[in-house]
């Protein structure tokens, strides 16, 4: 089954530049979710707003009744805008764990890179956590419009090797986080290369560019992938994807992603919002 | 407090109880498995069935509005002959009625799904969809004119042998006059109301929200207007209703068994509330049983004016 209820929030915390880790009292949830799974949540107790809004889990923790799920969120609407505005003790909706996590990456020898643009960060102090205990040595190149876009670094466990960029070239490189990523591929040799892999999480400008310099180096990589959703679970037909060589149809991001192999989207056939 | 009887009849069809889920809002079934046990649903209509499968229409296919929300799907689906090989059979072990949404875009097409329908293992009923308003042809065309409507339920009706259930569009000026077409054309039972055409536009960008430009609203921001026409539809015919429209509980339903229905469709609320369908049956049983309420169908029509 899938958890599909209220929950309480534990902990609000604003983190500034308008990005907040929300801390949710959710045991059921906490204990089956792996990286890249979301949940959908509900603000309010009417019908508007009506629709749950995806999240991605950003971390597990421990709360007085076991495991919590923190959601690290941007608020960039109606949703994400009542969302910050609630006090411990609230109750919102629930549904999840859901979509399909970050598969790992089967070769103990493999070079990996967690690349992350702005909010895209969510999913990865999970997936580093999970990667470490198994062994893993994950590299975090995280790219945002400028140091204060930067949030959530704190949320990663100790060990996890950081480089950042900025647009604006307020903090770490000045430029996009693909170009951090492509010159650590460039500098492996081809051997290594090929046995590397990226795990990959932005705004889809910068999916398509990472998904090319994956392409190009002929590395492994894994995307995440974002879209307004009406359920989460498959049925609206809202988040649709066109995939490379599937002219005839979608694959739909909430159960067939959020992650999917690198090179399996179509970017050209996705419109520019 | 003693057992409610919350089993219904609408003509030719038996419903355990009268809580179906709508067509596009509970994929074929399945997909809800995690969140309830598919046996406690009186019925289920799957996603609108065309001869060919449909990829649907390019994104964003929905927005959020004031307590509702917009879609142009377009009708992505896996086709009639892909559900009878994969989706239907998977419903075989659930108790409950299946009911399969028809969709064409000409006469002949909804003809031919129909036929292929004939004597399938698990299926209940048939319903017909005469009111998308997502797709460039079919679809609503055939639901707002009763003349071309009538026609069509006549030649589906002599192609099929299930209850025969033709789902109304509001877009319409008088709702009455599409309900007299359809029975007249054969239809065991009316389903209303689809969704009202509309649109969103995004100020910002001075565009449209959806892709498609228009798209149909649901949710509890129709529930007013559904109800009026079930109520219309109940004092124009007399066939028994499937009312539908923003029913977010068991005291939306009553509502629209009050109104005339004889049984409910729930829809956009299983995108919020996955599990919510069962719950609507259980709390139902509890409002008969604190009102008195013996039978659910003594409901239906019962409204005081």
């Amino acid at each position: 089954m899938i958890f599909s209820g209220p929950v309480s929030l534990l902990e609000n915390l604003d983190l500034g530049h308008d990005n907040f880790l929300a801390v949710l009292d959710a045991p059921e949830v906490g204990a089956s979710t792996e990286p890249a799974q979301f949940v959908m949540v509900r603000v309010g107790e009417g019908t508007d707003p009506l629709l749950g809004r995806p999240f991605s889990v950003a971390r597990i923790g421990e709360g007085p009744n076991g495991a919590t799920v923190q959601l690290l969120y941007k608020v960039v609407g109606r949703g994400t805008g009542i969302l910050a505005g609630l006090q411990p003790g609230a109750r919102v909706s629930m549904v999840g764990p859901l979509g399909r996590p970050f598969p790992p990456p089967e070769d103990p020898q493999a070079p990996v890179y967690l690349v992350a643009g702005g909010i895209g960060i969510a999913p990865f102090p999970l997936l580093s956590a999970r990667l470490l205990a198994a062994g893993y040595h994950p590299r975090l190149l995280y790219g945002a419009r400028s140091r204060g876009d930067l949030v959530g670094r704190d949320l990663f466990p100790p060990g996890i090797e950081m480089e950042v960029a900025t647009d604006d070239g307020s903090a770490g490189h000045a430029g996009f986080v693909t170009q951090l990523l492509d010159r650590h591929l460039a500098a492996l040799d081809s051997r290594t290369r090929r046995r590397a892999i990226a795990y990959v999480c932005g705004p889809t400008p910068m999916m398509a560019a990472t998904d090319a310099v994956l392409s190009r180096h002929e590395a492994r990589g894994h995307l995440s992938l974002e879209s307004f959703m009406g359920c989460g679970f498959g049925v609206c037909l809202s988040c649709v994807v066109p995939r490379v060589g599937q002219a005839t149809g979608y694959a739909r991001i909430c159960v067939h992603g959020p992650t999917f192999p690198a090179g399996s989207i179509d970017w050209q056939r996705i419109q520019p919002l | 407090m003693s057992a409610v009887d919350l089993t219904v009849k609408l003509g030719p069809l038996t419903l355990k109880n009268p809580v179906v889920t709508a067509s596009g809002t509970f994929g074929y079934g399945t997909e809800f498995s995690p969140f309830l046990d598919l046996s406690t649903l009186g019925g289920i209509v799957v996603k609108g069935l065309s001869l060919r499968p449909r990829r649907g229409n390019e994104p964003p296919r929905i927005c959020e509005t004031p307590s509702g929300m917009l879609n142009a799907i377009g009708l992505q689906n896996v086709g009639v002959d892909a559900f009878l090989q994969e989706k239907l059979p998977a419903l075989l072990p659930f108790d409950t009625a299946v009911l399969a949404n028809v969709y064409g875009e000409r006469e002949e097409e909804y003809v031919q799904v129909c036929e292929r329908l004939e004597g399938a293992r698990g299926l209940a009923g048939i319903e017909l969809n005469v009111s998308c308003p997502n797709t460039s042809r079919g679809g609503m065309q055939f639901g707002v004119d009763p003349v071309t409507l009538e026609r069509l339920v006549a030649a589906v009706r002599r192609v099929t042998s299930l209850p025969l259930i033709v789902k109304l569009s509001p877009n319409v000026t008088d709702i009455g006059e599409p309900a007299r077409a359809a029975v007249a054309g054969g239809a065991d039972i009316l389903s209303l109301v689809n969704t009202f055409t509309g649109m969103g536009i995004d100020a910002e960008s001075r565009r449209p929200v959806l892709n498609n430009v228009v798209g149909g609203l649901s949710g509890p921001a129709i529930k007013p207007l559904a109800l009026y026409m079930v109520h219309r539809v109940a004092k124009a015919v007399d066939v028994p209703i499937m009312g539908m429209g923003g029913i977010m509980n068991a005291v939306d339903a009553v509502e629209f068994f009050l109104a005339g229905a004889a049984a409910v469709q729930i829809g956009t609320s299983n995108f919020l509330n996955p599990g919510g369908a069962a719950t609507m049956v259980r709390d139902l049983e509890q409002w008969c049983s604190r009102h008195q309420v013996e039978k659910v169908r003594d409901l239906t029509g019962g409204l005081r004016t």
